[in-house]
């Protein structure tokens, strides 16, 4: 080949590879705008390196269901985001729905079905499986007098239809599907008086004012995400009022307009005082008759019974009745006690005699909970089991092992099913006492649909291969049915699944339904009235309630070690259990943070709910007096009773005494101090005389640029600007954003003993402060990364680790760092996190990492980058438009997924942009402004002031 | 005068005297020695593990990024003090006491500072990229950031050990010329090498003298920049209770103040052991105390002031963190520091005491610990107790860190011995010189 040859093929060659390398719409940062596609519907979409896809799918975590968009990068789920178009969350997601990828990747899970032998586990295969279980099955049906039972955690959609099927042909027992927090005094409430047991969909957005009684609904009650969502909506209305009550501390509580404390357990007496106040002037006529049914109270012995004051006990009432469209939602704690099947009835009076049905209470978009049983089932199903009535059961995704109280001796008496077989994807306690382990597919390696509600189909799709030998419910059932021979009911379940495909693109489907008026059934409300259990007994010295945890719901989410890295907002602790005391009885017992108490409890509604248990406490500011609180897990639900009635677990012990008993428990706790000290860290709070009080009001913007003295000159900004804005008037705490933030940026967990030390790695976290000047409240405000204009962290770093980039952000330049920590000494924040050691990701967790994100190593600082992988890209995408990025187009993940819309991120220099006009309208507030460091995070004040009546 | 047999004798004396400690080493020191590079070793295999492991296993964490190795490599800038304001300040002012002690406090400062560099590499979560920090050609064109204090500390740091060399060794030649007429074999050679060609001539002495004072000169403004730059560390933050101006003068006197008790325990036990009480008088001692006594006292002072503009400002961080500090968790170690710092050198008042060599000895100790101390708390209660009350945290120090700082000081005694063993302990020709003029004087 001569020289003239070679630069030819040369050429020819370099022209050739650059050429169809430019055919593909290749994009070294990712995807190009949200790309929404299905493998079922293309299944030709291959996967290209670096580039994002989304399918749409729905969270599997809890028993909302929101909808999903699934960020698939090279093969691998992994990243959790709301779809935007779906009407139960609108793109948002809770915690628990960002944790939810961290199950699929989670190294605990069961990889292969497994059979128990004289307590040593054996992989088998499905084959084996299925044989195993048509031969119990067969033999099980030749005994007389004994049933095979099908035990579900609350199913919808195509495997509630698999099951039905399956169970129908092999002549298997449906049993009523199992929830711990089943909300059935709530549900027999409206069975009775409506005839409908299902949770009708509260429209607070609606309402003009909401009264929520025990209800948390911006932490677990039934659907949070879609009631933050709506309180995020109704709160545009500054006229719009909320009034909660409760008997401890909630996060819900403290967004309410008006937090009132009533004695745990005496909520009916305020129903009834509100019922015999309104009932003249309800809005659907009530005849004489059956509001009579209601006892007469006093206002005075009311005020005296809830410990609230009479005056606002007064105007409660006087809200209601002038408000044109009141909202009443009576659950959680409310219910979780004697009277509560009491307080469901008059709660559910109260909504129809004022009106509210078919108005702000819509039976019509109900939670479908027609499945769902409650505790009474789970007491058939055990005393069946103790007399060896049950010959094959099946326990699929439900752990009664760990939510039934242990004197229902539940583990024993399951020993006498002749199979015992279990469909899961952890070996939990009741997968433990499994003959059979049959791991099921993630909601993300299945396909099909859920029912989000009634009429509201929503898809479940594969994003990947599964990753094990599982399989989803369906296909196990499916192949079960089609050994029974039974090929005409498998093709139904196969159609029934089928139907999802329908709907793959938007994700979801809302069937037409006919709203049927619902009418009031007085005689239910008149054998109610024979059984009524109300006591007149006054406010007790000390108060035990259990409430189910923000981060682990009814504990189904517990092995994700992501919220338990993440602290519960208010304790601020992290790992671990323990028992939250207010001051004044912690002063008493001359009690601090981390002793040991030993606590016991009566219930008035059960003599079965005694228990002693020892437990660390943790002061709680704002904790009433009297009571003491606790999130449920697996040892407190094993001290649960229910009332007998109606199957509602009870969580309120009316007697609760607690003795110190001098020893100590190192507690992980996150926040070191509640309080501000003066520092006016909170928007609105009062400083002390040395810092400026914010005096010129919103227009202090314009007078940094005036006051500001610096040596240096002032960093010139290129196009942009990125600043955030942060309403605290609607942030709750519910550290969606904490989670977001965990999986976008990789960030690494780093375990109780760490904790312990202080060494989280959290690049955003809710600092809980108590308020100062006004009404005591604690505000939770979500700290990261300020994003100063000048930073502290800036000049000190020896090596330009820390630099400003010309779009006003704090880069940190990971392979520069050398790990000196003086600019984490530095910042007023406190947001830098040093890694202390390597993290390693055991596999498959190395699957979930973002790619977009590099993973940090040991011995450098990381923080917040405002999701810089983000604004690259979405400058790349408006680079090839020839533009600028636009307004919304640039969501970081913290602010993506906040269900409540507490934050607005933009660019500052855009006058028509969204943050421009916040920080230029509204009261905004700086932390720690008076160092001069030019935060680019404002934080918006209370517009409102937190007033009785 | 100088010809006189007597005086011949005399010198004759001193040179034995002095030089005796470098004779052949007694089981003791063999035995010392080896205890000290145990411990060095000790100290190396745990800063190996920390650079295996990570930085977690030196017990910072969150709020508290630095501690103990910062502490210590301050503590040790500190220590380093003395040796300059010794030898180039006293001999700009002709202070006689100065030629017994200068020797010993030149080569405290050189292992001090050589100890103290250790210690930021020590600190830094990726020490291998160490480089980083200086300023070198390189494609990239990035360089150190100027702005940083840590980068000044660099230069302070390389300009002291620097300049700190040179005047230690300028000071020896004369006695390496001593020391060569009397050894032998290969000691010979090398001691021949070290005293470039000395042979004590007029004009040699003239330019010796004159080179001495130019870098007396040259080294003086060292001792105000070089410890005013470790306070920059601190003061240049915004931290409550590091940024204020008085750090600055205020680390400089605290430096001399430590720096000088160093150099009574470290003198007075050599003085016992090679015998030299004919040459280290009590008088010496007490010219040296009154300086120990003196910076007690600014040093007490400056904790007064600090505490006094706290209060005075009405700034609510600082009050907060001045208030942490008497009472907070660190209290106990506070008011060790205050013992030790300000009410126990108060004795030194007393003359008889100042003439006390016991006493004066464990005062030098307890100086030294209430100096570590003093920086200790400086940088951990400030960290542990900054602007944001959610991210307050403590720090507890662990197995590692804590035997890194122990093995820093084995790490300096190891040199110190060594140095006893080969180098002239005291300045023979400047005790000679000040011995010679004080007798024709009588």
């Amino acid at each position: 080949m001569n020289r003239r040859e070679f630069l030819k093929v040369l050429g020819l060659t370099t022209t050739a590879t650059v050429g169809t390398s430019c055919l593909e719409e290749y994009h070294w940062l990712g995807n190009k705008p949200k790309k929404i596609v299905s493998p079922a519907l293309s299944p030709e979409e291959s996967v290209i390196p670096g580039k994002a896809v989304h399918y749409t799918s729905t969270c599997s975590e809890c028993p909302a269901h929101c909808g999903l968009l699934v960020k698939v990068m090279d093969g691998n789920p992994v990243k959790l985001e709301g779809n935007p178009d779906h009407p139960v969350n609108h793109g948002k997601l809770c915690l628990r729905g960002q944790a939810a990828l961290t199950r699929l990747y989670h190294p605990k899970r069961v990889r292969a079905p497994q059979a128990q032998s004289g307590g040593k586990w054996q992989e088998i295969t499905w084959d084996e499986v299925c044989k195993r279980i048509a031969e119990a099955l067969a033999a099980s049906q030749q005994q007389a007098g004994v049933t095979n039972v099908y035990l579900a955690s609350r199913t919808t959609g195509h495997v509630a239809e698999a099951i039905g099927m399956f169970c129908d042909k092999l002549k298997v027992t449906r049993w009523p599907e199992y929830e711990p927090f089943a909300h059935a005094a709530l549900r027999e409430a409206y069975r009775k008086l409506f005839g409908r047991a299902d949770i009708p969909a509260y429209k607070i957005a609606k309402s003009d004012f909401l009264l929520t009684i025990g209800a948390d609904i911006l932490e677990t009650f039934v659907s949070p995400v879609f009631y933050a969502q709506q309180f995020a909506s109704a709160k545009q209305d500054t006229k719009w009022q909320w009034t909660h009550v409760e008997p401890h501390l909630s996060l819900t509580g403290l967004k309410a307009t008006q937090r009132l404390v009533a004695q745990a357990g005496s909520e009916v007496h305020l129903l009834s005082f509100l019922i015999r106040q309104l009932a003249k002037s309800f809005k659907k006529n009530l005849p004489e008759e059956v509001w009579q049914l209601v006892p007469e109270q006093p206002l005075e012995k009311v005020a005296a019974l809830t410990g609230i004051a009479r005056e606002k006990l007064a105007s409660l009432a006087t809200k209601l009745q002038t408000a044109g469209h009141p909202l009443i939602i009576v659950g959680g704690i409310a219910l979780a006690h004697g009277s509560g099947r009491e307080a469901a009835l008059l709660g559910a009076l109260l909504q129809y005699g004022l009106g509210m049905l078919g108005d702000t209470v819509d039976f019509a978009a109900a939670e479908d909970y027609s499945h769902v049983g409650s505790m009474l089932d789970m007491q058939k199903l055990n005393a069946m089991l103790r007399e060896k009535k049950v010959g094959v059961i099946f326990l699929s995704r439900t752990d009664p092992l760990a939510t039934l109280p242990d004197s229902s001796q539940f583990g024993e008496n399951l020993r006498h099913a002749t199979l015992r077989v279990g469909l899961g994807d952890f070996l939990d306690a009741t997968m433990q006492a499994c003959d059979l382990v049959l791991p099921l597919s993630h909601s993300l390696e299945s396909f099909g649909y859920v029912a989000s509600g009634k009429h509201l189909k929503s898809v479940v799709q594969s994003t990947l291969p599964t990753l094990y030998q599982t399989r989803q419910e369906d296909d196990i059932l499916l192949q079960l049915v089609q050994k029974a021979g039974e090929a005409a009911a498998s093709q139904q379940i196969v159609a029934s699944r089928d139907k999802a495909k329908e709907f793959l693109k938007q994700g979801y489907v809302v069937e037409e339904s006919v709203s049927v008026p619902v009418e009031l059934n007085a005689e239910a409300l008149v054998a109610a009235r024979q059984d009524w259990q109300v006591k007149d007994t006054l406010p007790t010295p000390c108060t035990l309630v259990a409430v189910p945890s923000l981060r682990s719901f009814d504990g189904r989410s517990h092995m994700l070690q992501l919220l338990e890295e993440i602290p519960d907002p208010l304790s601020t602790i992290s790992y671990g259990q323990w028992l939250s005391v207010s001051r004044e009885d912690a002063a008493k017992l001359k009690l601090a943070d981390g002793d040991v108490v030993e606590l016991s409890g009566h219930s008035m509604a059960s003599s079965l709910s005694v228990f002693t248990v020892k437990l660390p406490v943790k002061l709680q500011p704002l904790l009433p007096q009297g009571s003491l609180s606790l999130h449920i897990n697996a040892s407190i639900f094993s001290k649960m009773a229910f009332d007998p009635r109606c199957g509602e677990l009870v969580a309120v012990w009316e007697k609760a005494e607690m003795r110190k008993t001098g020893e100590r428990v190192a507690l992980p706790i996150l926040g070191a101090s509640p309080y501000q000290e003066g520092r006016g860290i909170l928007a609105g709070s009062k400083k002390s005389h040395h810092t400026q009080e914010d005096k010129h009001g919103h227009d202090h913007v314009h007078r940094d640029e005036k006051d500001a003295k610096s040596l240096y000159p002032k960093h010139a900004n290129k196009d942009y600007r990125w600043a955030m804005a942060i309403d605290l008037d609607l942030c709750s705490g519910c550290s969606a954003c904490v989670a977001a933030c965990y999986i976008e940026n990789n960030v690494p967990l780093t375990g109780a003993e760490q904790h312990l030390y202080g060494r989280e790695m959290s690049w955003i976290r809710l600092e809980p402060y108590v308020s100062e000047g006004g009404e005591e409240t604690v505000q939770t405000q979500p700290m990261l990364c300020q994003h100063c204009e000048s930073a502290p962290c800036e000049p000190v770093c020896p090596v330009f680790a820390a630099y400003h980039n010309e779009e006003g952000l704090n880069v940190q330049v990971y392979n520069r760092c050398v790990g000196t920590r003086f600019c984490a000494n530095n910042c007023p924040y406190k947001v830098r996190r040093f890694n202390w050691f390597g993290h390693n990701l055991p596999s498959p967790t190395d699957k979930m990492v973002n790619p977009d994100v590099t993973v940090r190593g040991r011995g450098i600082m990381e923080k917040c980058t405002f999701c810089v992988q983000r604004i690259r890209e979405a400058k790349e995408i408006a680079k090839d438009e020839n533009r600028l990025v636009r307004d919304g187009e640039m969501v970081p993940a913290c602010m993506q997924t906040c269900p409540n819309n507490a934050i607005v991120f933009g660019n500052i220099l855009d006058t028509n942009s969204r943050i421009y006009q916040i920080i230029h309208a509204e009261k905004v507030h700086r932390v720690l402004e008076e160092f001069g460091t030019e935060p680019a995070v404002y934080y918006l004040a209370k517009k409102r002031e937190k007033k009785d009546a | 005068m100088h010809n006189s047999a007597h005086v011949l004798e005399l010198n004759n004396q001193l040179d034995n005297d002095i030089l005796a400690a470098m004779r052949k080493p007694s089981t003791l020191y063999w035995f010392a020695l080896a205890v000290c590079l145990f411990v060095v070793m000790i100290g190396g295999a745990l800063w190996g593990y920390q650079i295996v492991t990570g930085m977690g296993v030196a017990g910072k964490n969150n709020p508290v990024g630095w501690a103990m190795y910062i502490t210590t490599f301050v503590f040790w800038v500190g220590i380093a003090h003395s040796g300059t304001l010794i030898s180039a300040v006293l001999l700009l002012f002709r202070a006689k006491f100065r030629s017994r002690f200068n020797r010993s406090a030149e080569a405290m400062t050189i292992f001090a500072i050589m100890t103290a560099g250790l210690f930021p590499l020590i600190h830094m979560g990726r020490v291998w990229f160490f480089y980083f920090v200086m300023p070198y050609p390189n494609q990239r064109q990035l360089w150190s950031n100027f702005r940083s204090p840590l980068v000044w500390d660099v230069f302070a740091i390389s300009t002291y050990l620097t300049i700190s060399l040179v005047f230690f060794y300028v000071g020896m030649i004369p006695d390496f010329a001593i020391v060569r007429q009397r050894a032998s074999g290969i000691r010979k050679w090398i001691y021949g090498v070290l005293s470039v060609g000395w042979r004590g001539t007029e004009t040699q002495w003239r330019h010796y003298n004159q080179l001495c004072i130019l870098l007396a000169a040259f080294a003086t403004p060292l001792v105000v920049s070089v410890h005013s730059v470790v306070s920059w560390d601190f003061a240049m933050a915004i931290l409550p209770g590091w940024h204020t101006t008085i750090f600055a003068h205020y680390f400089v006197a605290g430096a001399i103040f430590s720096g000088t008790a160093m150099v009574f325990t470290l003198v007075i036990p050599m003085r016992k052991i090679f015998h030299l009480e004919r040459y280290i008088t009590l008088e010496h001692f007490e010219s040296l105390t009154k300086l120990l006594l003196i910076t007690s006292l600014i040093v007490s002072y400056a904790y007064i002031v600090e505490f006094l503009l706290a209060f005075y400002s009405g700034n609510p961080f600082e009050k907060s963190i001045f208030v942490y500090r008497a009472t907070g968790d660190y209290a106990g170690l506070f008011w060790i520091m205050v013992f030790c710092n300000c009410v126990a050198p108060l004795i030194l008042f007393v003359k008889k005491i100042r003439r006390n060599l016991v006493v004066l000895f464990i005062v030098s100790i307890l100086i030294n610990i209430g100096m570590w101390f003093e920086r200790f708390v400086i940088i951990v209660s400030t960290l542990s107790h900054d602007f944001l009350p959610y991210a307050w945290g403590l720090y507890k120090p662990t197995l590692v860190d804590t035997g890194i700082v122990i093995a820093s000081f084995a790490w300096f005694f190891l040199f110190f011995l060594l140095f006893a063993k080969t180098l002239p302990i005291l300045a023979i020709t400047e005790v000679k010189e000040v011995s010679a003029k004080g007798e024709h004087h009588a």
